[in-house]
């Protein structure tokens, strides 16, 4: 597969700092936007957690000359779609909309943008503290085995990490946030100069840049801002945690702390993790799965970011099954493969899927503008697709077996989430 | 200077151009749509077989049958057919609906011949292995046990089994753990012989190959399906309990999750534009009034939202919501109060809304290969017509605000509702359940699951 991309992009930044991204392909039948904002829950400081996602809801409480509820209905009646997204390190808000609306869109940004303040109240920042108090127990507290993911955060980094607590933050924390605790992170974060805005699909880039200058040309704000708690790399041991929840099925979650994004060794963690458990024949499923018949799934993911990275494998018990077993054979498999490696048709394969499964995900024009934004944000160039691909072509089975070595070792933390008794 | 505007852009729609979708009859039962798309170098198609379920079969069988066509097949173990997909960079998923069994492939066009080939052996040449057949009917049996933690399954579940009562979409798509635990390996190898192997199918793909080369292909690897499926067979009249809300208690709740809703009419009813603009009014997008009542004003929930349920032969309307245990009372009073307000009809607001959301949406919902190929495919699993876009989008640009309000009563009928709730207190269940003279039945987790509903 010697597929190559060639995007036909342009990048400039405006006096205000504000960083932009053109990229016109008149063969789409829509444009995309997508603003990315340098902040998450990584600027966070404790007992304000869940800040960075509270903003985000707020963002879409109406701005100076857009009342509530106005950012949705608008682009819907546009035939559009919009959402956002806050992560450890960045807030990203994406629209897709039909050709004819990209005005619409740049001028929505541009007013949250410069004018959320004016429109922002009591009454929003109570409702939506409801709201996102709601989402923590739709997707964590009230789903099953839903809290694992903070467990093991909690337990890998320390207290100032930034990556030690959850994005979406803790209750008793959501519900001491105040209006000027909001205004101040406004200010601090939602400059010009901390962002960066994709246009992709069709329009004209002409238009574009006119347009851009009109409607965010004029916005101000700091260009000193704050950066990102940074990370004391403690180094963790071993260590057991067992939960009782309201589940029927013993699960069992192993985390390493790993290599940041676009680190030296992350490329090598996802081909590791697609051989450990993404296809029938990957190790953990084969032995788990088909031939001791033990486990009911098994997954593994290199979560990584802006500073730092974790790596997870997790798999559920059959029932009757004793966890134990399953993180014996895991570690066993491990043991295994470092000690008689990695054979070059695994390689070989897994790259072959990385890279077709990655030429998939790009049907999608929300997911080219997301990427240009993201490669823009962690590697300073919009333009890294090939880069990225060859990341993982350029990979040796002595590279794999080094950052095996290096990471999948014995200080790791073993939690089992357990039926209640 | 701030040189933002305080006038909103006008937005001017242009058009709601649709893919061209070209139709060959390749004969011996076999149909191809086909549209080419070269920005890409890959093809995305699906290979659908009706599936009309038939009563007396247990369920889960078209379930158990499709994830073991792909454990073996001609030459190929499951591991070396894994392999083989891994190396082409090929992914080959087959599974089933009510309706339909489906084998679909997203593959790179160098790779498309050798990928169809493979869908060839599985198809005509499955192991269906009884070793093979017991690990995974265990399996499944481990997963709806797992699944019933969540209680959003929980009330799928149980919403479906009386909205759907004695007709064959009231289990789900993995079977009742009662069906599973009596499935043999013979009922597998049967249903395959007699629902899948040689039954007449269509095929719809999208991608940068042209029609002829195609169907070429087609033609080589997957002759000779001329063997019509079987006709649906129709229950007798099923009778739905919806005088009764239905608690399942679910201990350590932070929510009650809800369903509401009744049985509707299909893809093909007469007057399906008036329902879709009524209920993208109620609970359509995100600026629904039940979005904005008990999300956005109330603050019960983090969303809520309704839609339609479609089958091939029955459907159901509903809406779902997780709102917090506290307010379950509260929450299913908005909900009754706007399904209520409904029937007084929708404002020129709200209809201009609602018909633009859903017109201009259109294009955006035929972007990618793999959208394509699925928005045409279902037109192939609901039996609806080649131009049915087309038409609809027809008879939506011809749509009054009279036609709808007209219906607006009609649309959500008063003679009583479906309703589930899943959470840990039933006081706010029993205090609306009084208020609404409705029966409260207590259901338990392991009833759900196992189908041992009875009404």
């Amino acid at each position: 597969m010697s597929f190559r991309f060639d995007f036909n992009y342009e990048k400039y930044t405006l006096a205000n700092g504000l960083e932009v991204i053109l990229y016109p392909d008149s063969q789409k039948p829509a444009v995309s936007v997508n603003i990315c904002y340098k902040v998450g829950s990584a600027n966070e400081i404790k007992g304000k957690t869940g800040f960075a996602h509270l903003f985000e809801h707020l963002m879409f409480q109406g701005s100076k000359n857009v009342p509530k509820g106005g950012h949705f209905r608008y682009i819907e009646d546009a035939g559009g779609n919009l959402n956002g997204g806050t992560g450890f390190d960045y807030t990203h808000y994406y629209q897709t909309v039909p050709p004819d609306s990209l005005e619409l869109i740049l001028w929505l940004e541009s007013d949250r943008m410069g004018q959320l303040l004016p429109a922002l109240d009591e009454e929003k920042l109570q409702n939506q503290i409801d709201v996102v108090i709601n989402e923590r127990a739709e997707r964590y507290d009230n789903a099953p085995y839903g809290t694992a993911f903070e467990t093991l955060l909690a337990n890998l980094h320390d207290e100032n990490h930034p990556y030690h607590s959850p994005v979406i933050g803790f209750s008793e924390d959501i519900r001491t946030f105040t209006l000027d605790e909001v205004k101040l992170f406004f200010e601090n974060y939602y400059s010009p100069a901390n962002a960066s805005i994709v246009v992709a699909g069709s329009f004209d880039p002409g238009s574009a840049r006119k347009l851009i200058e009109q409607y965010f040309g004029g916005i101000t704000g700091t260009k000193n801002i704050p950066g990102e708690n940074l990370i004391d790399r403690k180094k963790i041991s071993y260590k057991i945690i067992e939960k009782r929840e309201n589940v029927n099925l013993p699960r069992i979650h192993l985390a390493w702390r790993s290599d940041k994004i676009f680190g030296e060794d992350d490329a090598s963690l996802d081909v590791l993790s697609h051989l450990l458990t993404e296809t029938k024949s990957s190790r953990l499923k084969k032995r788990l799965i088909y031939d001791d018949q033990i486990s009911l799934d098994v997954s593994s993911a290199q979560f990584s970011g802006l500073q730092d990275g974790s790596f997870f494998i997790i798999s559920t018990a059959k029932q009757g099954v004793d966890p134990q077993s399953l993180h014996d054979i895991i570690l066993g498999e491990l043991s295994l493969l470092k000690k008689d490696g990695i054979r070059p048709d695994e390689l070989s394969k897994a790259i072959n899927n990385i890279k077709s499964g990655y030429i998939y995900s790009l049907m999608k024009l929300s997911s080219i503008a997301q990427q240009f934004n993201l490669y823009n944000y962690f590697l300073g160039n919009p333009d890294m697709f090939n880069f990225d691909i060859s990341r993982y072509e350029n990979l040796s089975i002595e590279s794999l077996m080094e950052t095996l070595d290096k990471f999948l070792n014995d200080c790791y933390i073993d939690l089992r989430i357990l039926p209640n008794e | 200077m701030n040189r933002i505007s305080d006038k909103i852009p006008a937005s001017v729609f242009h058009s709601t151009n649709l893919p061209v979708m070209n139709r060959l009859d390749l004969g011996e039962g076999l149909t191809l749509i086909h549209h080419e798309v070269n920005s890409l170098p890959i093809v995305n198609l699906n290979f659908i077989i009706p599936l009309p379920l038939i009563s007396g079969e247990k369920s889960g069988t078209a379930y158990i049958t499709s994830n073991l066509l792909n454990e073996g097949a001609g030459k190929l173990n499951a591991f070396e057919i894994d392999d083989l997909l891994e190396s082409m960079g090929t992914t080959l998923s087959v599974h089933a609906s009510a309706d339909n069994f489906y084998l679909s492939i997203l593959t790179l066009t160098e790779n498309l011949e050798k990928s169809i080939s493979l869908a060839r052996d599985i198809l005509m040449t499955p192991h269906l292995n009884e070793s093979d057949f017991l690990r995974e009917r265990e399996r499944i049996r481990n997963r709806v046990v797992r699944m019933s933690d969540d209680a959003s399954y929980l009330a799928e579940t149980l919403f479906q089994k009386i909205v759907f009562n004695n007709s064959v979409y009231e289990s789900p798509v993995t079977g009742f753990l009662n069906d599973l635990n009596k499935l043999a390996i013979e009922d597998v190898r049967n249903f395959y012989q007699n629902r899948i192997k040689n039954i007449a199918a269509s095929v719809v793909s999208v991608g940068n190959i042209k029609l002829t080369e195609l169907a070429k292909l087609i033609q080589h690897f997957l002759p000779d399906r001329r063997i019509s499926a079987p006709s649906f067979q129709k229950t007798d009249q099923f009778k739905i309990d919806n005088t009764t809300i239905y608690f399942i208690k679910r201990k350590d709740s932070k929510q009650s999750e809800i369903i509401l809703g009744q049985p509707t009419g299909g893809r093909k009813e007469k007057r399906l534009a008036e329902k879709i603009i009524l209920n993208s009014v109620l609970g359509g997008p995100f600026s629904s009034r039940l979005n904005q009542n008990l999300r956005e004003k109330h603050g019960y929930t983090y969303g809520i939202s309704s839609g339609f349920n479609f089958n091939k032969h029955l459907s159901a309307w509903q809406l779902s919501t997780g709102v917090d245990s506290e307010n379950t009372y509260n929450a299913l009073k908005q909900i009754l109060f706007e399904i209520e307000r409904l029937e007084k009809g929708v404002s020129d607001n709200e209809f201009q809304s609602a018909l633009d959301h859903t017109l201009k949406s259109i294009p955006l919902q035929f972007e990618t290969q793999t959208q394509i190929t699925n928005k045409y495919s279902n037109l192939i699993s609901n039996g609806l017509a080649h131009d049915y876009f087309e038409n609809f989008i027809k008879i939506l640009h011809e749509l009054s605000i009279e036609q709808v309000n007209e219906y607006a009563s009609e649309f959500i009928t008063k003679k009583g509702f479906v309703i589930v709730v899943v959470g840990e207190r039933i006081e706010p269940v029993e205090k609306i359940a009084a208020e609404m003279s409705y029966n409260l039945k207590d259901v338990k987790i392991e009833d759900v699951i196992s189908g041992n509903i009875t009404f």
